[in-house]
């Protein structure tokens, strides 16, 4: 059975079992003291660039033989990339807007983008969890765990 | 003996650690309800909040969100034909059917009252166990915990999930993850691109907090989730429906009781555990039964045994943690690092060092087991009421609390940058049919397997055979080996019938 999935996936752990293997091999592996800092990583490399090729090779012999359609093992039907990608992006700019932005501004924007846009809420609920999932997260955070989350552009 | 536990329900009696058992089993019992949302990702989160607890009620709260967790899963299951947990996925075969034939009350209550019975017992067997065991343990030099944890690693990829190959993958990508940072010995910085914030290392949390909070949650999102399953039942109103009768009693007892050792058993295995407890479980239970033509129509002792089991292997799971510091699964694992933030290493002298951490643990997962018999029976209605909460509103929260969880690590945002793409990472794994468990257990064990291995080369001068010349390494090593020549041994352990029945259990509940 030739799954595509097998094909990519085992092509990229191959690229960083060759990664890995390259850079442990610019660390010293062994000496007279026994193995150095690279002889671990140079063996895990190993594994994964043993066992991805066999993955890989597997999967090409049978894409030839096989030459059908690629199997697919789940539905593709109602699989909205867009959504996963969405989701993605926006947790990112979360990520590298909340140390200049501020956790106030940040969280409201990316909470009012999930719940309105994403998840097609009515601004009655937005609001209401929004704001109380900022506040709790705020009280729980700063106040309990003494964390100090950033303040950005507000100086509160 | 006696002293030890008077000891240990001293502290696990108090007001404030009562308070947290129970608010971890019943968040415990929410998140097993919730499907999705599993207790890993739920302790990852939460690891950030236990640096302000005390240890012992942090991870009696902790701890209690995974028992708890067995309970939760196994309304969803009978209820909905969803299955709350990967645990209790095998109680929808028959639980359901039972449900849809008007029993539901019955199947929820043995699921409740077998997974008390089970607990206790595991608990008890715990208790009895483990001061030997440490005993033992202390026994252990850099050999021995090599070969033991080259063992548990070969444990978790064998009873992983299909195959091997990608078994063993996802075992060399979490040793390679645990590369980064400083190496163990010679504290040569290793992959950390000449960074600052790579020097310790990725943070557990980060890595769980993202393979499976926003791993799971990115899955969940490539479809608008609305409404519910078709096969719902609603909820047995009266007390008295869910107390199963005589002939129930008599028909369960013994999956109960076989479930809890079986469970027990395999829940001491790394990379065993609940879920593969419950799927032997099924099978044995199937396989001893006068008429096993009514499993899969609703036979009690397909909802008594696994549910027993299940919750037997989450006490034995706890064995490996306590008396030799291998965690042996996911949870575990978190655990361990909960334990290491408050600067206890979980190993055979907890027992003579930290008795009252010990005992305090163990304690409270008796009192937690009679919380959750509590919250499961009377209080059922209230957490079928929690499945009604559209998911809509809940993974934004998930998210949120993820994100800033990330932040609070080390107050850098990077962590939240690197929580994402761990979750990318993790979305993948799930499309390609990756195991994140031999990643996760990997990533944990691999820098104690690292410097175990090294010291040991510096004991035996380099040479490899130190390995073979102590008995209890030799041994280790020999069991290794077996699991990994012998196809008797891997098919006994059902392997075989684990993953046909795994198939069967999907085409049953189309997942």
């Amino acid at each position: 059975m030739f799954d595509k999935r097998d094909l990519i996936s085992s092509f990229f752990l191959l690229v960083l079992g060759l990664f890995m293997a390259f850079q442990s091999l610019k660390m010293a592996v062994w000496s007279r003291s026994g193995p150095q800092e690279g002889f671990f990583p140079l063996f895990i490399a190993v594994i994964i660039i043993g066992l991805s090729l066999l993955i890989f090779l597997k999967s090409a012999i049978l894409a030839r033989a096989e030459k059908k359609e690629i199997l697919k093992k789940h539905e593709e039907s109602e699989v909205s990339f867009f959504r996963v990608f969405s989701y993605f992006i926006l947790m990112l700019l979360y990520g590298l807007l909340i140390e200049k932005v501020g956790f106030l501004i940040t969280s409201i924007l990316f909470l009012i983008l999930i719940l309105k846009y994403m998840e097609k809420q009515d601004w009655w609920i937005t609001i209401v969890l929004g704001s109380a999932s900022v506040i709790v997260g705020y009280f729980l955070f700063v106040s309990f765990l003494g964390v100090p989350l950033p303040r950005g552009l507000i100086k509160w | 003996m006696l002293e030890n536990l008077s000891m240990g329900f001293k502290i696990s009696l108090s007001f404030h650690n009562i308070i947290y058992c129970f608010i971890g089993c019943s968040l415990g019992t929410v998140i097993g309800v919730l499907p999705g949302l599993g207790p890993a990702a739920t302790i990852a989160m939460l690891i950030t909040f236990t640096y302000k607890l005390d240890l012992i009620s942090a991870v009696i709260m902790l701890s209690g969100i995974y028992y708890g967790a067995q309970y939760g899963g196994t309304i969803t299951s009978v209820l909905l034909k969803i299955p709350g947990e990967a645990a209790t996925v095998v109680t929808i075969i028959d639980g359901n059917q039972m449900a849809q034939k008007g029993e539901a009350g019955k199947a929820l209550g043995i699921a409740a009252f077998g997974s008390f019975i089970a607990g206790t017992f595991g608990t008890i067997v715990l208790s009895v166990l483990a001061p030997p065991l440490s005993e033992f343990a202390l026994k252990f030099g850099p050999p021995e915990y090599t070969s033991l944890m080259i063992l548990g690693l070969t444990l978790v990829i064998y009873l992983g999930g299909k195959s091997v190959i990608k078994a063993i993958l996802m075992g060399a990508f979490g040793l390679a993850l645990g590369t980064i940072g400083l190496d163990p010995v010679t504290s040569f910085e290793r992959f950390t691109f000449g960074t600052q914030w790579l020097l310790d290392g990725v943070d557990m949390a980060i890595l769980a907090m993202g393979i499976f909070g926003i791993g799971e949650i990115l899955y969940m999102s490539e479809r608008r989730v609305s409404g519910f399953s078709p096969y719902a039942v609603k909820c047995p109103e009266k007390l008295r429906e869910l107390l199963p009768n005589r002939k129930d009693w008599k028909a369960s007892m013994k999956p109960i009781g076989r479930g809890s050792v079986l469970g027990f058993l395999v829940g001491i295995l790394p990379g065993g555990g609940a879920v593969v407890a419950s799927f032997l479980s099924y099978a044995a239970e199937k396989k001893l039964a006068k008429n096993p033509e009514r499993f899969g129509k609703g036979a009690i002792e397909g909802v008594a045994g696994p549910e027993s089991a299940n919750n037997a292997a989450a006490s034995g799971a706890f064995v490996p943690l306590l008396t030799l510091g291998i965690p042996s699964n996911v949870v575990m694992a978190l655990l361990m690092g909960a334990f290491m933030i408050h600067g206890v290493t979980p190993g055979p002298f907890i027992l003579k060092e930290r008795p009252d951490l010990f005992w305090g643990i163990i304690t409270s997962m008796y009192i937690g087991n009679i919380i959750l018999l509590i919250l499961n029976v009377p209080l059922i209605k209230i957490f079928v009421k929690i499945i009604e909460i559209p998911y809509v509103l809940l993974s934004p929260l998930i998210i949120f609390i993820c994100l800033i969880g990330a932040y609070s690590i080390n107050n850098k945002a990077l962590d939240i940058l690197l929580m994402i793409i761990f979750g990318f990472v993790g979305y993948l794994m799930r499309k390609f049919d990756y195991e994140a468990a031999p990643l996760m257990l990997a990533f944990v064990l691999g820098p104690m397997l690292e410097k175990s291995l090294r010291q040991s080369l510096v004991i035996s001068q380099g040479s490899p055979l130190i390995f073979l010349n102590r008995p209890i390494s030799l041994a280790l090593m020999a069991v290794t080996l077996l699991f990994v020549l012998s196809p008797i041994v891997t098919m006994f352990l059902k392997r075989h019938r684990f993953i046909s029945w795994n198939e069967q259990v999907r085409k049953t509940t189309g997942l």
